[in-house]
């Protein structure tokens, strides 16, 4: 079937019958009165809204751009911050790394180092 | 379609705005712009939200909850785009939203409400009786395809804008609904 095909079972007399008949359950009112109604109802309803350029939104929207300038300027802020204090605990460590070569034990392993059983003893000082 | 073609001007009567000028103004904050907007659409608004409802009452509510959901999204809407369409689709979504609504509501009471309060049920007979019965039995899309196409004289991509459906979709609606009336209505002319 196509959709030319006659609509009622007895052929092109059916559908002309059975669309007069629909147009008739869904015609639109005709009376230009009940259209201006509808649309003075309608203008009514949408009277108490904003105007489509004047939303609450707009003043929020007006500083969008200085908030996000704001928020990147604080990131920057922020990272190089974290940034150097990380280079700080970095010098830390390695300021006490260095301190800690000077230890006692540290001495030992250097001078058991030298001596003709060195790995035997480093093994020593090292294993806990 | 007629049902719903612009009225033309006399002669003497200023140009009208173009509809993309009155979706500038109305976007401006104009209100006399929308409202020449909703005169322009509101018959064809009407038509698509009638396909979709099951009572004239339904429709009207559709088309306005319709034209009140355009009106806060116009910010958004481009100019350069066909007005009627857009408006068609929100009024659509509006009217099928109602519709799920009142899914309970409208079908138990379908065959009465269908008939608009416009009409003089006696004048149409057996034939307008057994067609609502009919109608009764076709799903939503199936029937606002029928209406939208055969009634109004949308074609099958419109009909799929306004319905967000394929248009393959909206063609195998307008099928099974015409199949499946004319069974229900095969025995009207022997049972006559």
């Amino acid at each position: 079937m196509t959709e030319h095909d006659p609509l009622g079972p007895h052929g092109p007399d059916d559908k002309a019958a059975l669309t007069r008949a629909l147009r008739r359950i869904y015609a639109a009112p005709a009376e230009d009165g009940y259209w201006r109604a509808l649309q003075a109802r309608i203008l009514a309803r949408v009277a108490g809204e904003p105007a489509p350029g004047d939303g609450w939104w707009l003043p929020l929207a007006r500083w969008a751009r200085v908030g996000a300038l704001a928020a990147a300027a604080a990131l920057l802020i922020a990272g190089v911050t974290l940034w150097r204090e990380r280079e700080a605990r970095e010098q830390y460590a390695l300021e006490t790394v260095l301190l800690q070569a000077n230890a006692p034990h540290a001495q030992l392993t250097a001078a058991a180092g030298a001596t003709p059983d060195g790995d035997a003893v480093l093994r020593y000082v090292l294993t806990p | 379609m007629t049902s719903h073609r612009a009225r033309r001007p006399p002669a003497d009567e200023p140009e009208p705005a173009s509809e993309r000028d009155l979706v500038l103004a109305a976007q401006a904050g104009s209100a006399a712009a929308f409202g020449e907007l909703v005169r322009r659409h509101q018959r064809r608004a009407y038509a698509v939200a009638r396909a979709i409802s099951a009572t004239h009452e339904d429709a009207e509510d559709a088309v306005q909850d319709g034209f009140w959901h355009a009106y806060r999204a116009l910010d958004r809407f481009e100019p350069d785009q066909p007005f009627a369409a857009w408006v068609g689709r929100i009024v659509a979504n509006a009217a099928l939203d109602i519709a799920r609504r009142r899914k309970v509501r409208v079908t138990e009471a379908l065959p009465e409400s269908l008939g608009a309060p416009f009409r003089d049920p006696a004048a149409d007979g057996e034939l307008r009786r057994r067609l609502i019965e009919a109608l009764a039995t076709l799903t939503p899309p199936q029937r606002a395809v029928m209406v939208l196409h055969d009634v109004e004289g949308f074609a099958h991509a419109e009909i799929g804008a306004l319905l967000e459906m394929p248009e393959g979709t909206a063609r195998a609606h307008l099928h099974h609904a015409r199949a499946a009336l004319r069974k229900t209505l095969s025995d009207l002319r022997d049972g006559a």
